[in-house]
């Protein structure tokens, strides 16, 4: 199931895109999804989905800036590929078709 | 070592026993993290599961290099901690039950370390992981047919030393052992490695 996305994929992908360029690098995906969905989310696990995603193609990353404030080390920007974004939009279209037409999700925000 | 600093053995096992590609960044990140206060606690939780999430990834990426690193890995340690408390064994003589677990641990901790440093040093570093943790499942697995399947060999309920001392081996002193000499072993690849480029001009 290589061409498989997940929900937490998915996450993954959306935080990605929905950040500042210079802001697509671990923490500030993790902070986004927690901010979204309000659980705590492993460091690993998003680097793990990260490199998943980068090998199939919907992902690229760059060597970026190392600071003092991260011992040294350089971050690992994430940019989301138009293979990444075609496959974001389909995921989109079967969600939505999924959710058209049942009454109970239908008028609440919950 | 400053207060703020994150906890260096946690540093040390991301930075030996992860694919650079992973770890480099991670490690920045959770240095990042640390710095803006998070606790200590939390550094090392996160060290481990990035160590458990890489070698459940390379077990699956790369399944041949695991049995590989695995049968010998098991082969290794298995074998040394045979042959060392037999010829330990022979060379002190008869010995209490107490004295043979005395003897046992330590013996147990120095081959699983080497079968560690063995890993390390004819696999990808990440193997040593995955090594140790197919350790602790497998030894989960034992004690629980041993405990619904006791047999004849070794009938319920067993002695509490024998109880402590297998638990102590399998979950502690062998998977430590691993990792000690998988660190070891990457330590030392990693000094050969910088030597010739110390000295180039």
């Amino acid at each position: 199931m290589a061409d498989h996305l997940g929900s937490f994929e998915l996450m993954v992908l959306l935080a990605v895109l929905r950040l500042d360029e210079d802001k697509t690098y671990g923490v500030p995906i993790a902070n986004e999804i927690e901010q979204a969905t309000g659980r705590s989310v492993a460091l690993a696990s998003v680097y793990a989905v990260l490199e998943r995603l980068e090998d199939r193609g919907w992902v690229s990353s760059r060597v970026g800036e190392s600071t003092a404030q991260r011992g040294g080390r350089a971050k690992r920007h994430f940019h989301v590929t138009a293979k990444g974004i075609r496959r974001v939009r389909e995921a989109k279209g079967a969600l939505v078709k999924m959710w058209m037409g049942i009454r109970e999700l239908q008028g609440g925000t919950t | 070592m400053k207060p703020t600093d994150p906890p260096a053995l946690a540093t040390k096992l991301l930075e030996s026993l992860v694919p650079l590609r992973t770890s480099e960044a991670l490690l920045g990140d959770l240095i990042e993290q640390y710095q803006s206060g998070r606790s200590r606690s939390w550094y090392w939780r996160q060290v481990i599961l990035a160590l458990v999430i890489s070698a459940g990834r390379e077990a699956r990426t790369r399944k041949l290099q695991a049995i590989r690193a695995l049968i010998v890995g098991y082969l290794c340690g298995a074998s040394l901690c045979y042959f060392s408390t037999s010829a330990a064994g022979k060379f002190l003589g008869p010995y209490t039950v107490v004295g043979a677990y005395l003897l046992f641990l330590p013996l147990a901790f120095i081959s699983a370390a080497i079968s560690g440093w063995i890993l390390s040093r004819t696999h990808s570093r990440p193997m040593v992981l995955v090594f140790a943790i197919f350790g602790v499942i497998a030894s989960l697995v034992a004690l629980a047919v041993y405990a619904l399947f006791p047999g004849d060999r070794m009938p319920l309920p067993m002695p509490v030393v024998t109880w402590a001392v297998t638990l102590a081996i399998n979950f502690i002193i062998a998977p430590l052992g691993v990792l000690a000499g998988g660190l070891w072993g990457s330590c030392e690849a990693d000094d050969a490695s910088a030597s010739p480029r110390l000295g180039a001009p």
